[in-house]
């Protein structure tokens, strides 16, 4: 159940949104408490869009995130927002906004109140129109006037963001924030940090929650034992651990005579015919998925259905932190 | 993830383990088929384990520290008492001795409730806060008991913890003056009227005390709180006699001093015992005898009911 | 006769809040997900079920049996794991569970023996000797789980059961619930936020929505195809979707997703020829689902969770 080794492949990131001067980078990043190692030798780059970050319980996620804040000194190596160093910089704060995972809210606030709290700490010029601003963002309105104690947790988490985007940061952090959230909360979640990353807002979320992860981020960053395991698109990482045969299911109106016509494909190195199922091996997904169409039209068989068996996040994320 | 242990084939017949043949047991998971005993076996049973966790056993050796030093601080009196009086004995000296030893079943009450009170600071709170600190409540709630019997069975727990600790000493002692007696059959009837006087005695002590503990750490989950509050409850109410006898005279303090448990059961004690009251201030207050046993009862059984009261109350 | 029978089920709380209102619903044995919005009164309905709470009109029934009246005989055959933090830390697990199992009226050895089952079924090895307090989240919930199975129950009652788990950890949690229902028979109420836990575990539904039934169906009936076939290339879709038009399809591009309404069969041949002809990369080809969220979707958030 621990075995240490990481999967065999390295991946570099090579998300096409960032620009020369990434929204969110990481350097060389260690930290250490004693002889305990946090996070080791973190490298990445983030730009603006929805990232996940992953990781089993204990792995240093939310040591990174409060790194990548600035609440943290790097032990070793930089972080760099807007490719200026974060840590000790009052005015690199205006540019981050963390929404921390623990309850950080006063009860007898209420919403607006502690969301112009926050404004206030981070100097705005005009504290009460930027918390109005926040709030109206998140959708408390109608609630603002509410003392926090009264909120549901959805609305104690949407208050939380209000409060770390009140400055309107450029680069804003999640530790878990759709937890203790129900489907309806979820989904109003997902949908403001759809529409901020659009309006330009980088953003780094932590979940455990890998289905959502998957809906939500474009990229993701898998942090196993303090290091980065892999960065990037999750389907490009699965294409890149080419030691892995990848398994495709096909419904199709002839399963044995696609099955057979497939085995004579140089990219096929296994078929397996099941009820109303066929399953195939292949070691090559580029040259296979441009295969299965073709020979299925050579052979005159109708394809209902086509899919890999793992290419959710779900089994990457397993392959990564393998153990 | 651990793969079911699903056999591939079960024996009926029993197999010989040696000699040709074998057979594979199923290890998969098992109805269960037994006895389902219910509600007044599941009371019985946390009653028990209320009565052994009052002495911290089965949780480690740190729970078991207080109660182990505040037991045998009670029982060592009796212990050098009866030890004082065989060598007594053996030297001639028994009768000289005999009414100048402060241990006697009378006094004893006064030896030890301090050391009960003290049990009821410490062990209370974890009967009845540990649940409540950790939310347990809910796991015994969905169950096959009540939220009285619950309740009940805890309080009674402390209580049997309470006799044991408060009687042990009183039968060592009464076992070893039978013994150091001239001739046994001698020595019982001597020592046999005290019995009911200090069983009764410390039913109650044990019954009002364990009451008032119980009650207040059922209310007070956090442990330090309910720790400082029944010790609280131990001293304040004497002090606050004294004050009134002071300024106010008899009658007033007459009423208030049945809200005293410590004063209570030195009253009653003496009543029993047919003893003088050390206290000078109760000793004024000239309270008859039964009033102090009735209003140690009345307040076992009040506390008892309140007890209960708050866990059929707690939302959970 | 059905497992559970709930008949016009009411429960207000003092101050006026309505946790329930008006459930009527019948429950057969399987493995069955409640979801709903937080207040939505699943924990409520979960402590009804278990006599905890006492309902303010209506009627439930568990096996039969009246929860007001009958509550320690339905008791003894339910069990339960409250989505709270619920175990004391200074005891071992064997010593907690074998106590909670005669806490549900087994006789001494016989608690002994089903602890020591219950906690190698649910995976808990050596570390069953020590103290609680000393477990990781995933340990734990294991100890909350078999305490709610030690007795054999029935009716297994799960709140959250995977709060605070790791994907790894979810995953194992999600298999030991599937194999309690699916292998030692025993019925399985899973209250969850997570759709896709439920989706993953469950072959029964019950969706409740401010204290009142939203719809209560085989989980199939939620996830029904819907006329729409997805076609997933791993390039090139702007090509496909013209290539498809060039056919005469009507075609939306989402994304990696080319999506092409289908009444009968034809669709596929020319979707497999199309993509054939342009040597594309095709990595899926299914028919869209509905998934399990449309029933909690407002019409406006609907485009955010839109599946890619």
């Amino acid at each position: 159940m621990t075995e240490t080794a990481l999967a065999p492949t390295t991946v570099t990131t090579q998300t096409p949104t960032i620009p020369a001067v990434p929204a969110l980078a990481a350097q060389h990043v260690s930290r250490w408490y004693g002889n305990v190692v946090a996070i080791n030798d973190v490298t990445f780059a983030l730009g603006p869009g929805v990232t996940g970050l992953l990781g089993p319980n204990g792995a240093g996620k939310t040591t990174l995130l409060h790194l990548l804040a600035g609440l943290l000194r790097p032990s070793a190596g930089e972080v760099l927002v807007e490719g200026e160093t974060a840590w000790q910089r009052p005015a690199m704060y205006r540019r981050i906004g963390l929404v921390p995972e623990r309850e950080s809210v006063h009860p007898y606030l209420t919403g607006f109140e502690f969301v112009r709290l926050n404004a206030q700490l981070q100097g705005l010029p005009d504290a009460t129109a930027a918390a109005r601003r926040a709030i109206a963002t998140v959708e408390l309105e109608d609630v603002a006037d509410r003392p926090v104690g009264t909120y549901s947790k959805g609305m104690r988490q949407r208050t939380k963001l209000a409060g770390a985007l009140v400055h309107d940061p450029s680069v804003l952090l999640l530790d878990e924030p759709f937890n203790g959230l129900d489907p309806r909360q979820r989904l109003h979640m997902m949908s403001l940090l759809t529409t901020m990353a659009e309006a330009g807002t980088t953003i780094l979320f932590s979940s455990h929650i890998l289905e959502e992860v998957e809906r939500l981020a474009e990229a993701v960053l898998v942090v196993y034992a303090g290091r980065l395991a892999a960065a990037g698109d999750f389907r490009s990482i699965r294409r890149l651990m080419t030691d892995r045969p990848h398994t495709f299911l096909v419904r199709s109106s002839d399963d044995r005579r696609l099955a057979t016509a497939l085995l004579a494909d140089p990219t096929v190195f296994g078929a397996e015919l099941g009820l109303d199922l066929l399953s195939v091996r292949t070691s090559d997904f580029a040259a296979f998925t441009r295969a299965l169409p073709r020979v299925a039209r050579d052979q005159g068989v109708t394809l209902f259905e086509v899919g890999p068996t793992d290419d959710s996040l779900e089994s990457v994320f397993s392959y990564l932190v393998r153990r | 993830m651990t793969e079911p242990l699903r056999p591939t084939t079960i024996s009926v017949a029993p197999t010989a383990a040696t000699g040709p043949g074998g057979s594979i047991y199923d290890l998969g998971y098992q109805s269960y088929n037994g006895a389902r005993l219910g509600r007044r076996a599941a009371a019985t049973a946390l009653y028990r384990y209320a009565f052994r966790e009052a002495f911290g056993v089965g949780r480690g050796g740190r729970a078991k520290i207080a109660p182990l030093i505040l037991g045998g601080l009670a029982i060592l009196p009796a212990i050098l008492a009866v030890v004082v009086a065989a060598l007594a004995a053996q030297a001639g000296a028994g009768d000289a001795l005999e009414g100048r030893v402060p241990v006697r079943y009378e006094t004893y009450h006064g030896l030890t409730v301090t050391l009960l009170m003290l049990f009821c600071a410490a062990q209370a709170p974890e009967l009845f806060g540990r649940d409540q600190r950790y939310g347990v409540l809910p796991l015994y709630f969905s169950r096959a008991l009540t939220r009285t019997d619950y309740a009940i069975a805890k309080v009674a727990g402390l209580m049997s913890a309470l006799l044991v600790v408060d009687l042990l000493p009183q039968l060592i002692l009464f076992v070893g003056r039978v013994l150091v007696a001239p001739d046994p059959i001698t020595g019982l009837h001597q020592e046999a009227p005290a019995v009911p006087r200090f069983v009764l005695q410390c039913l109650l002590t044990a019954g009002l005390l364990g009451g008032i503990a119980g009650l207040i750490a059922a209310w007070t989950p956090r442990r330090a709180y309910a720790t400082a509050m029944i010790i609280g409850a131990s001293i304040i109410p004497p002090i606050v006699v004294a004050l009134v006898a002071s300024l106010n005279g008899g009658d007033t303090a007459r009423i208030i001093i049945l809200l005293s448990p410590g004063d209570i059961l030195d009253g009653a004690n003496a009543w029993l015992f047919g003893s003088r009251v050390d206290n000078p201030i109760l000793a004024s207050l000239d309270i008859p005898g039964p009033l102090f046993i009735a209003t140690a009862l009345a307040g076992a059984v009040a506390t008892v009911a309140l007890t209960v009261r708050r866990y059929r109350r707690i939302v959970l | 006769m059905p497992l559970i029978v709930l008949r016009d089920l009411t429960k207000r709380y003092p101050g006026g809040v309505v946790a329930l209102d008006g459930l009527t619903l019948d429950l057969e044995p399987g493995i069955i997900g409640l979801v709903g919005s937080n207040g939505a009164g699943k924990s409520t309905l979960l402590k009804i079920l278990l006599g905890l709470l006492e309902p303010t009109s209506g009627s439930v029934e568990v096996m039969g049996m009246d929860v007001r009246g009958q509550g320690i005989a339905i008791r003894q055959l339910v069990g339960y794991m409250p989505e709270v933090d619920a175990l004391p830390p200074d005891v071992s697990a064997t010593d907690f569970v074998s106590h909670m199992a005669q806490m549900s009226g087994l006789p001494a050895p016989a608690a002994r023996e089903r602890t020591a089952e219950v906690l190698r079924h649910v995976g808990l090895y050596e570390e069953r000797y020590r103290a609680i307090g000393g477990y990781s989240t995933g340990m734990r919930q294991r100890v909350k789980l078999a305490q709610a199975l030690v007795h054999d129950p029935r009716v297994l009652l799960l709140d959250e059961p995977t709060n605070g788990l790791d994907p790894a950890g979810r995953d194992e949690m999600l298999a030991l619930v599937r194999r309690t229902g699916a292998e030692f028979g025993i019925t399985v109420i899973l209250a969850s936020h997570l759709l896709g836990e439920i989706e993953r575990v469950c072959d029964f539904l019950v969706a409740i929505n401010g204290g009142r039934l939203l719809r209560a169906a085989p989980l199939g009936d939620f996830t029904e195809r819907t006329g729409y076939l997805a076609v997933e290339v791993e390039e090139g879709q702007e090509l496909l979707a013209r290539a498809l038009e060039a056919r005469g399809l009507r075609v939306v591009v989402n994304g990696r997703t080319v999506v092409v309404p289908i009444a009968d069969d034809r669709p596929y041949d020319q979707v497999r020829d199309a993509i054939a002809e342009l040597d594309l990369p095709l990595v899926r080809l299914e028919q869209r689902r509905h998934g399990l969220e449309d029933l909690f979707a407002d019409p406006d958030t609907l485009t955010a969770g839109a599946p890619r």
